[in-house]
């Protein structure tokens, strides 16, 4: 089955994608989110591939609504 | 062609169409059976026929190549013609590409903002959506899920609930035509059980079956089923208004974005995309490749 998955990850800002071949990746830009899913295989299994700058999941300040 | 009159302001004889003009009267073939004062029908005297499928209270026409007609990929929505479920309906004429009514109906945050006053709490934009797309079968699903939301007046009122609710809203779109929306209200904590009927919950499905009629006209034929005050016509009453007030707010907001965009089409501007744009952004990937593979008509040409 051909299923490709984001989460906004709750409390934060950031997104969780998930590829129908298990590969996952976090960003913040959901048009290069998709992208990434889309372009399976590509960079998918290999976690060097993702960005630094946004593979952590930082919560969201309290009291800063979306 | 006789003098051009649109056969759609005719009216049905039987299982013919009759023109409302001259009479002419066609049969569901498309050939014509009757024309006023003769004898001899013209060959030419033919109009085009297109494959039709009534299913779950909607009428699916295909107005692609005959051949490539199949009603078995009509995405079902069995709640608008299903005993235990109460059915309101209408039809909006929306002034825009039908592009600009997937984008409100894929990204449901428009509702605190443009529906702030009924059913848009501070929540619906507030909370984060998990998107779905299943890339075979051409689904998108996007699922809000609320664990602790104010109830808007009008659910306050149908269900009898008076403090803060579960609310989930699981968008569920068969591009190109058909926009489901299933809607769970519920008790602040009351989650369905593991197995058997969801008790104590509220349910509403609605549809927006999104048809192009034009480049920049669309309709909507929204119906709207609910699984409780069945036999309650003020309810329906309510619940038939308040909808057509939300559509109208839509329309309203649409036309004039579709008067903005029309003005200035080729206008110097970088769209940009956050999170609440997730799941409209796959459907218009969708979108894209069936009018690629010919299967949908681009939003404007």
């Amino acid at each position: 089955m051909s299923r490709f998955r984001i989460v906004w990850v709750r409390g934060t800002d950031q997104l969780l994608g998930t590829c129908h071949c298990g590969a996952e990746r976090v960003g913040d830009d959901p048009i290069a989110l998709w992208a990434w899913l889309h372009g399976h295989p590509v960079g998918h299994g290999d976690q060097a591939d993702e960005d630094p700058s946004t593979a952590m999941l930082v919560p969201r300040p309290v009291g800063v609504g979306a | 062609m006789h003098r051009r009159f649109p056969l759609s302001e005719g009216r049905r004889v039987g299982d013919t169409i009759a023109c409302r003009y001259h009479g002419f009267t066609y049969d569901p073939d498309g050939t014509c059976v009757y024309v006023p004062g003769q004898q001899r029908i013209p060959r030419t005297a033919r109009v085009r026929a297109y494959p039709v499928v009534e299913q779950d209270s909607f009428v699916w026409v295909w107005i692609g190549d005959p051949d490539r007609a199949d009603a078995t990929k009509i995405p079902r929505a069995p709640w608008f013609q299903q005993e235990g479920w109460a059915v309101v309906r209408g039809m909006e004429v929306l002034n825009a590409r039908y592009g600009l009514l997937v984008d409100n109906l894929m990204d449901l945050s428009h509702e605190t903002y443009l529906h702030g006053t009924s059913i848009g709490s501070p929540e619906v934009a507030e909370s984060p959506i998990t998107t779905e797309v299943d890339d075979e079968n051409e689904i998108v699903y996007v699922s809000r899920r609320m664990d602790d939301a104010e109830c808007p007046p009008f659910y306050a009122r149908a269900t009898g609930i008076t403090g803060r609710i579960t609310r989930w809203q699981d968008i569920e779109y068969h591009p190109p035509c058909l926009y489901l929306l299933h809607v769970r209200i519920a008790p602040k904590g009351h989650l369905p059980p593991a197995e058997g009927p969801d008790v104590g919950a509220f349910h509403v499905e609605i549809a927006n079956p999104i048809t192009p009629e034009t480049e920049h006209t669309t309709l909507d034929f929204w119906t709207v089923a609910r699984d409780f005050a069945l036999d309650d016509p003020e309810i329906a009453g309510s619940l038939r208004e308040i909808t057509r007030s939300i559509i109208m707010e839509d329309i309203v907001a649409l036309n004039r974005l579709e008067q903005h965009i029309a003005a200035d089409p080729d206008g110097a501007y970088q769209e940009l995309s956050i999170n609440i744009d997730t799941g409209g952004l796959a459907a218009r990937r969708l979108l894209r490749r069936q009018v690629e593979a010919g299967l949908a008509t681009p939003a404007v040409r």
